[in-house]
């Protein structure tokens, strides 16, 4: 009997864990995940809702009003109608960043900022007195960090009838600036499903020549000697059972380099020879430490996860790997995050889009804080890589993005695609400079080589920043 | 003037009349929205029903009166959503709730009475198996799992029935240390269940058959043995009926990744997490959710209706109020004069603990959802039945330990005419 | 009432339902350890609460409670832990079978004598048996007023007797050892067989009345306590004797 008491005692304890672990994971997939499932297209629960309460405006970091409700158009069911900027060229900018009213784009602020913007954030006081004057009640402003008008100067520096996406962050606060994605739609009027995806964040590239980046951080970390190693570019590098041999765009040999010179030139005979040198396992923990194979769980952004490839490595895909092909799938924002870190010592900040919210009678509800989102690489490896980017834009491929006094470094792409007859044209770059902390990635579908196409559209952007202000 | 009162208050009777006032105050709001004179006719006789259902029945026979007050809580609470769900739920879990008080009662007086099960062991032990598998042979198929026998226009579950009658066979053949032939007969119950498609309740026999297997022999060797051979089991079905598995499968993949069919296989799922959220901590509010959104709100999925009308932090209560129902069993087993007598009473509080565990496991994405009723809660008549079954079967242990206390005090102290 | 009247009414009430619900926690939890501990109490008052008598290790005199139903062996978990040469971890079980005794049933393939008498399956013990445990011996004692047959040895005793250490006090008993010694302090002849003395039924042991309480201790209300929980005289529900 005292052995089944002593049981008895221990069965308890396991039963009551038990059910304190169901307590547990509820809450914890609550706090994580509570907003997505809320804002989710299958929340029914808000139709009602939104009836009785007048939505918030949404802004842009200047105060450009992007989205509000205009009483003096009532909709069918007499409540005031939603309307977005009366431009159409900055409507349209903005709208994947934004969303809109029907619900077409996927975790657009409005969809996902439904909370505040349908005053669930308001507390029993302000609902009465909103009762008790009988008025109806109106929802928090959304202020975002985004700026409309770098949004729409962008849109129109890409190449007509071009698809593609661009992304400006702050580096050092993880402020996104700008996010759009082509080709744009009228939120007041029709939306093709192409139209609707949002390219920058929910839309998988494989990265080409940007993801070197990843494989020179890898090797510097990794292997000690790697910087001053000599290698060999013959033009070919045989991999596996030669089907699919590296070789470099337009059939280049570079002859003897070194990895900087290698990274300037983006020569992909070295980075497949370095990636098959560091062996799978070690290239994996690094693009793992900067983000990839990670759930991306950004407070006010929902970005699609970047996968590295885990089955199927055989040396030819370890090579290829290594030059940033392969089955690597990366959002723009993620390489956005990547330039960041560079240029950030090594830590990679949180992307946020909404700065605050303030309540309808003037009063601050939420802030968002910058946060770190992890630590991609060492401080001094990012200073290495650091200029090694720079040595890209002033004697290397990404010399279409310079600008004369301005520290611009980058690193340009061409992903190869077997659907498209030219290039996916990437560039991923950032300006050098505590008063300008600003990083960019690009990229243009089916458009060619990422460094005439993409870094001039780069350089036309920092211009742009810096004579307004930034 | 309160005060001197509240210090003559006994914690048992400020417990009953604080449920009383809960429900009364829920019934009235409800009746504030409904405008129905129903509802303000249910604010006055459902707290008497629980001033009746736990002090009442005190008199009657020794209860628990503890036990009995947050049986009532839950009981009550189900009515109260049902009701504001649709009225006729409400009304006909009230008369399952009755039919419930009646069952319990009469468990109770056969373990307070009947010392052991020796002989009725095996007799008990095959009509089990037979009910188990009468829906293999006369069922009713509802709800694509459910296994439901019908008699003369009266349909009900037969596993909540043989729930009771396990019990009884594995403490009675576990207490003489029988532990092979009583694993054997849960194995087999399981099988059974399992080739019914009734996984939740089969994962609820199998959980209580762990914990009995434990208590009574202290080896984890056995538990390891018994996952092993359920894994096994597992592994040989889907090598052996390909088809049935997959369709089993089909709700573990809409547990992985319910987004990926939103209006399909993952709508309850969907519907349920969002409305928990919707809720908020506080909730949205009585009679102001949205909760017949969700598929089979009524019996499944009724723990998120309650979250989303009441809030998370009340959610978390009920759950806590399960974990005292539990500790409680606990303690009456703990008290126990003998094995069979403790095992019994921790095989309830288990089998209490893994069915809560399961249900709210699905819904709220820990673990597969299976078509589980939430005890005292989910409308359904024999799932009422068999949970205040259980109930009194704690209860008749719990009035054994008094009256073996009781017994042992004169036996001390006189030396005298022993029972 | 108006919608959104009643929503505001139902968001204010949702506070009140949660402290109401908090509240129910609260007093729920305080009561079940104010049980606990009333049960903890109670169990103190009664030390032999659940148990049947005691069995007594011969060889070092220590005294160990005796269950309803458990295990006799060296192992920690055993209800009556005996460590001594020969006892295995788990050595026998033991369970009270009314109307016929404890029923002892040695664990598979160990060695267990019942007064003497080598067990296979299952013997029965009663008050004053002897069990042998591969070397350890054991005497099981029980309580009056329990349901069992009358004991095979007759035990009569003195109160203070329980004290004394290690002699067996179940082979001879007492009054009948001070009446050889007064025999032969008046110098009557000692070739005199010892007469086994054979109780007749309700007849008082010397010293003791007839219900066995020895005469020279009243029952009292502060010397209850101090009783040892078994009395000298059986209650026998069957008369049967050997």
């Amino acid at each position: 009997m005292k052995q089944l008491r002593n049981n008895l005692r221990r069965v308890g304890v396991f039963l009551c864990i038990m059910l304190a672990v169901l307590a547990a994971y509820g809450a914890y997939s609550v706090i994580v995940n509570g907003n997505r499932w809320f804002s989710s297209a299958s929340n029914t629960f808000m139709s009602r809702k939104k009836k009785e309460v007048i939505p918030g405006q949404i802004l842009d970091r200047n105060g450009m009003v992007l989205a509000f409700n205009d009483a003096s158009r009532p909709d069918q069911d007499g409540m005031p109608k939603r309307v977005y900027h009366p431009n159409p060229a900055v409507r349209m900018a903005m709208v994947h960043a934004v969303g809109d009213d029907k619900n077409r784009v996927d975790k657009g602020v409005e969809s996902f900022m439904t909370a505040s913007l349908y005053g669930f954030d308001m507390s029993m006081a302000e609902r009465l007195s909103c009762f008790m004057q009988g008025k109806k009640r109106v929802g928090d402003d959304v202020h975002l960090t985004l700026d409309a008008a770098l949004s729409a100067y962008a849109t129109s520096l890409f190449p007509a009838d071009k698809k593609g996406a661009l992304v400006v962050m702050n580096y050092k606060t993880g402020e996104v600036l700008t996010e759009i994605s082509l080709p744009q739609f009228d939120p007041e009027g029709f939306a093709s499903e192409t139209a609707a995806q949002n390219r920058a964040v929910r839309v998988m590239y494989a990265p080409g020549s940007t993801f070197k980046i990843i494989t020179t951080a890898s090797a510097l970390e990794n292997d000690e000697g790697v910087a001053e190693r000599a290698y060999q570019c013959t033009g070919v590098l045989q991999v596996g059972d030669g089907t699919r041999n590296v070789t470099d765009a337009g059939n280049a040999v570079h002859g003897q380099l070194t990895l900087q010179r290698a990274f300037q030139v983006s020569c992909n005979n070295t980075f497949a020879r370095v990636a098959l040198n560091l062996g799978d396992e070690k290239l994996k923990k690094t693009a793992e430490r900067f983000g990839f194979n990670d759930n991306f769980l950004f407070r006010t952004l929902v970005v699609e996860n970047s996968s590295y490839p885990s089955e199927n490595r055989t040396e030819t895909e370890i090579a290829w790997t290594g030059v940033g092909q392969s089955e690597l799938l990366v959002t723009p924002m993620h390489m956005c995050l990547v330039a960041s870190a560079v240029a950030n010592e090594g830590v990679m900040m949180e992307p946020y889009a909404v700065a605050r919210t303030v309540a309808h009678n003037g009063d601050t509800r939420s802030v968002t804080q910058p946060r770190v989102y992890r630590r991609a690489m060492e401080t001094d490896t990012a200073a290495r890589l650091k200029e090694y980017m720079r040595l890209v834009v002033t004697g290397g491929t990404g010399t279409a993005a310079n600008i004369p006094g301005v520290r611009v470094c980058g690193k340009t792409g061409s992903a190869q695609l077997d659907t498209q007859e030219n290039t996916n044209a990437w560039f991923v770059g950032f300006m050098d400079d505590p008063a300008h902390p600003y990083a960019i990635a690009i990229v243009v579908e089916d458009a060619g080589g990422g460094g005439s196409v993409a870094a001039p559209i780069a350089r036309q952007v920092f211009e742009w920043m810096l004579q307004n202000g930034y | 003037m309160s005060k001197k009162k509240k210090r003559h208050l006994s914690p048992g009777r400020a417990l009953v009349g604080t449920v009383m006032l809960f429900y009364f105050l829920a019934f009235m709001l409800l009746g504030l929205q409904k405008m129905e004179w129903q509802c303000f006719v249910l604010a006055a006789v459902v707290p008497v029903l629980i001033l009746f259902g736990s002090v009442g029945i005190t008199k009657l026979y020794p209860a628990d009166t503890l036990l009995l007050s947050l049986v009532n809580f839950l009981c009550a609470l189900g009515v109260l959503v049902l009701y504001r769900l649709k009225p006729e739920y409400g009304m006909s879990q009230a008369v399952n709730y009755g039919v419930g008080v009646a069952a319990m009662i009469g468990c109770t007086l056969l373990i307070r009475y009947m010392p052991h099960f020796r002989l009725l062991n095996m007799p008990m032990m095959l009509a089990g198996l037979a009910l188990l598998a009468a829906p293999l042979v006369m069922g009713v198929e509802k709800n694509d799992a459910r296994s439901w026998i019908a008699i003369g226009g009266f349909s009900f579950q037969p596993s909540e029935v043989v729930k009771v009658l396990m019990l009884i066979c594995l403490s009675t053949l576990l207490a003489r240390r029988k532990v092979i032939p009583a694993m054997g007969f849960a194995a087999v119950c399981v099988l059974i269940l399992a080739v019914q498609n009734d996984f939740g309740t089969a994962l609820v026999y199998f959980g209580t058959a762990m914990v009995l297997g434990y208590a009574a022999t202290g080896s984890l060797l056995l538990v390891g043995a018994g996952v092993g051979g359920a894994a096994a089991a597992v592994l040989a079905g889907s090598l052996i009926m390909p088809e049935r598995f997959s369709r089993a499968m089909s709700r573990v993949d809409a547990w992985l990744d319910p987004w990926a069919d939103p209006q399909g296989k993952g709508y309850q799922l969907i519907q349920g997490l969002v409305a928990m959220v919707n809720g908020g901590p506080f909730g949205v509010g009585l009679g102001v959710g949205n909760g017949t959104v969700i598929p089979q709100h009524q019996n499944d999925s009724i723990f998120m209706v309650i979250v989303n009308e009441f809030g998370m932090i009340f959610g978390l209560m009920i759950l806590a109020v399960y974990v005292l129902i539990i500790l409680r069993g606990m303690m009456i087993a703990r008290n126990s004069r003998t094995r069979f007598h403790a095992l019994l009473a921790s095989g309830c509080a288990a089998m209490l603990a893994v069915q809560t565990f399961v249900i709210i496991g699905g819904n709220i994405k820990l673990i597969p959802m299976t078509g589980l009723p939430l005890p005292f809660i989910s409308l359904g008549g024999t799932a009422m039945v068999s949970c205040m079954c259980i109930i009194g079967i704690m209860q008749g242990v719990s009035a054994r330990n008094a009256a073996d206390l009781r017994e042992d005090r004169e036996l001390a102290l006189q030396g005298g005419d022993g029972l | 009432m108006a919608p959104e009247a009643y929503e505001l009414l139902s968001m204010l009430m949702r506070y009140v339902f949660i402290a109401l619900g908090g509240l129910i926690l609260l007093r729920a939890g305080r009561q079940m350890l104010k049980d606990a501990r009333a049960q903890k109490k109670e169990l103190k008052k009664l030390p032999d609460a659940g148990r049947i008598g005691e069995v007594v290790d011969l060889e070092t005199g220590k005294h160990y409670p005796l269950p309803r139903e458990g295990m006799i062996g060296s192992s920690k978990t055993c209800d009556i832990r005996l460590r001594r040469r020969g006892v295995k971890r788990r050595h026998v079980l033991f369970e009270f079978a009314e109307g016929k005794g404890v029923r002892i049933k040695p664990c598979f393939g160990r060695k267990v004598w019942v007064e003497g008498v080598p067990i296979k399956a299952t013997a029965y013990a009663l008050h004053g048996t002897k069990v042998t445990l591969s070397h350890a011996n054991i005497r099981i004692r029980l309580f009056a007023g329990l349901n069992v047959p009358h004991p095979a040895a007759f035990a009569a005793q003195m109160p203070d007797a329980a004290e004394e250490m290690p002699r067996d006090v179940f082979e001879m008993p007492r009054p009948f050892e001070q009446m050889m010694l007064q025999r032969e302090m008046d110098g009557q002849p000692q070739d005199e067989q010892p007469q086994a003395f054979i109780p007749q039924e309700g007849a008082a042991w010397p010293g003791f009345d007839a219900r066995g309480i020895p005469l020279s201790q009243e029952l009292t209300e502060e010397n209850d306590e101090a009783m040892p929980y078994f009395s000298p005289v059986q209650r026998n529900r069957r008369s049967d004797r050997r």
